[in-house]
């Protein structure tokens, strides 16, 4: 326990110099065409990036008071919202079904085998990465808290 | 030193610390005898380094012992991953233990998914080339992960894919993907049967397209003959067929999916004497819908790779606001509906086991049926309900293994959301399951309490009211904060999937404490 408690300090230490930046992994569209996420960046607008998946109740409750908000958000801030499933061949089926039901207004993607999700070394969703428009995570949310929304919309305000 | 500085700020290390804790008492009414260790721990810590288009990475893991539900070689803290990895823009290598799927996964899939003990990683080296932006190539080579130590067999393979047609607009869709695997397994075998076979061969062939609001897809896998743990040592060659097609009217409020799968020997093994899911080389999962109801989950499919034919169908309508049918939030219909049977098959005394008759025909023996209704309605922004009925069939005596009858059941489920002050929100979900043998009926409710300071606290009871009375209860509170996460709770708990204190995972049998803690570096 000791030994755990002094790696961690000298994981903060090792990480302050640096900021993470969001990673460049293949990703695919709904549909199946393949693209980077780097094509989420375009230098001039914030991403949220809330991973989610079609069993996942939480999540869709989390993108439904994103949605609610959408509004909202494009009046106070330009920022962009995209939702990655991570669902597997076993319920990928659903991802379109989810999609028709609950009409989100922002863009979807799939990471088909969770390199997206790896590469972040997110272990639980819902969870939501608030990247600014240099591509700097600034902020990361893991689960759904009522209310939650409203908060990353103050912190987009701040972008 | 201005180069150093930038290195520095260039560089990154990231992490994550996952740790799932549990403490056992014994419950002599329910034959829950818990184990002569009475603390277990199941532990992950990851850490990356990256540094422009470079990574490196490593995974320690820790079983002191393993949690219950999960396989005993799990054991001790051991370094089960370490990679390097280069890309760039049309090359990818990786070094190491490495993760990657062919198709869908059909053919070849390494994965990790750690509730539920399983994690194929590859241990060699694995290329991604893109030399033109329409194909793109894979190579595979190494040796998959066998609980804390790598497997025997040795596994390489190629996958190509051709993008024909990749036009996507806001209202046009057009696509159209050809791709080819082939994967090989070998594995010294040193047993009496001098026809072992201890190099398997697959090739698989796959299609995908879209063309606007019609979908479709389909994999064909062919295998050498592959005999295994699983298959009894039958010598039989393998035929995976997979379809899927879907529609969606151009406004997105109605569609339709139909998925059909065929398998025969399907079980792809990076160790033949793997007797589970541990080491396989391609991901045969359920096609069934994902329960996430607390009854449900005590008859899921369980796959039959040996030989299964069905399918899975889901249509879906979103009725539109300020209508009688969709009120004035708007009402959403889903209905889901799979079948699956044994194959049309004749018992051989033959190495190989059975032979199939009709390649598209449905043997007799029914494995699993299930169809699901949910009408999911909003009456105001403060209230919202999900309602749910499950009617399935179940094949005991082949899905759980034994003497038994099969089981007929129907559910009816009510999810309540109330928002309570806007930011805080109590969920009730109340179920009832008619069976009409095994356990006989069950009652189940679940409540939970989310307060804006990220405190969830959550209670759940679930009980076969009509045989053993037995309670499988759980209650406890979890507390999220940005980039951490701890939960504390205690019950009796039966194996599945729980949605509770804002996050889904699946959770083994046990009863005792439970203390999770996950933390982003």
């Amino acid at each position: 326990m000791r030994l755990l408690f002094c790696f961690l300090l000298i994981f903060q230490f090792l990480q302050a110099g640096a900021q993470e930046q969001l990673p460049t992994v293949p990703i695919k569209s709904t549909s199946g065409k393949e693209t980077t996420t780097q094509s989420f960046l375009d230098g001039n607008t914030p991403v949220v990036i809330s991973f989610w998946a079609t069993w996942c109740k939480p999540c869709l409750q989390e993108l439904d008071a994103f949605n609610d908000l959408t509004e909202t958000w494009k009046k106070e801030t330009k920022a962009r919202i995209i939702a990655v499933s991570i669902d597997d061949s076993r319920t990928a089926a659903g991802i379109k079904k989810t999609l028709g039901l609950h009409d989100w207004s922002f863009d979807v993607f799939w990471d088909e085998n969770q390199e997206f999700k790896r590469a972040l070394n997110i272990t639980l969703i819902p969870h939501t990465i608030v990247v600014d428009k240099n591509g700097v995570i600034v902020k990361r949310y893991t689960a759904y808290i009522p209310g939650n929304e409203e908060k990353v919309l103050e912190l987009l305000k701040t972008l | 030193m201005a180069q150093s500085n930038r290195f520095w700020k260039e560089s990154r290390l990231s992490g994550s610390l996952e740790t799932n804790n549990q403490y056992y008492l014994d419950n002599k009414r329910g034959n829950i005898v818990a184990p002569i260790k009475k603390f277990a721990s199941n532990s992950y810590l990851n850490v990356n380094y990256q540094y422009k288009g470079f990574t490196a990475g490593l995974q320690l893991e820790g079983y002191n012992p393993a949690l219950q539900g999960f396989p005993t070689r799990y054991q001790g803290n051991q370094l089960v991953r370490r990679f390097a990895r280069y890309k760039n823009k049309w090359l990818d290598v990786q070094a190491g233990n490495f993760y990657e799927q062919f198709g869908n996964g059909l053919i070849f899939r390494a994965f990790e998914e750690r509730s539920l003990g399983l994690d194929n990683n590859i241990d060699g080296i694995g290329i991604r080339l893109a030399p033109i932006q329409s194909i793109k190539l894979k190579f595979i080579g190494g040796r998959p992960r066998y609980f804390m130590e790598r497997s025997p067999g040795e596994v390489w393979g190629v996958d190509a894919e051709w993008n024909l047609l990749n036009k996507e607009q806001t209202e046009k869709i057009q696509l159209l993907q050809i791709g080819a695997s082939y994967v090989s397994r070998s594995m010294r075998y040193y047993g009496a049967d001098p026809r072992f076979p201890e190099q398997v061969n697959a090739f698989a062939t796959r299609v995908s397209g879209q063309l606007d609001d019609f979908s479709f897809s389909g994999e064909w896998v062919s295998k050498s003959t592959e005999a295994n743990f699983p298959n009894d040592f039958i010598k039989k060659k393998g035929r995976l067929f997979f379809l899927k097609t879907g529609w969606q009217d151009p406004t997105n409020r109605t569609g339709l999916q139909l998925q059909f799968r065929r398998l025969e020997n399907a079980d792809y093994k990076g160790n033949f004497n793997s007797s589970d899911a541990v080491a396989s080389l391609n991901y045969v999962p359920a096609l069934t819908r994902q329960h996430t109801n607390l009854l449900a989950n005590i008859y899921p499919h369980a796959v039959q790779p040996i030989g299964e034919i069905g399918g899975m169908a889901d249509l879906f309508i979103r009725f539109k606001k300020n209508t009688p049918l969709g009120g004035k939030f708007g009402t959403r219909l889903d209905i889901n509906y799979s079948i699956y049977h044994a194959l049309d098959s004749t018992r051989v005394l033959t190495g190989e086991g059975f032979t199939s008759n009709r390649f598209f025909g449905f043997g007799k023996t029914k494995l699993f049926r299930d169809l699901n209704l949910s009408v999911d309605k909003r009456w105001s922004t403060s209230y919202k309900t999900v309602f749910t009925f499950i009617n399935l069939f179940y094949n005991r005596s082949i899905l759980q293994g034994g003497p038994y009858a099969n089981v007929r059941a129907s559910l009816m489920a009510t999810d309540h959301y109330i928002k309570i002050k806007k930011k805080q929100q109590l969920r009730i979900n109340a179920e009832h399951m008619w069976v009409n043998n095994d356990e006989r009926n069950w009652a189940g409710l679940l409540l939970e309490w989310s307060l804006p300071s990220g405190l969830s606290i959550f209670f759940s009871d679930m009980t076969n009211y009509q045989s053993a009375k037995m309670h499988y209860y759980n209650t406890g509170l979890a507390l999220s904060k940005n980039k951490q996460r701890i939960q504390l709770s205690v019950g009796q708990q039966r194996a599945g999937l729980l949605c509770v204190g804002g996050i889904c995972r699946f959770v083994p049998s046990y009863k005792g404490f439970s203390l999770s803690y996950n933390l982003n570096l």
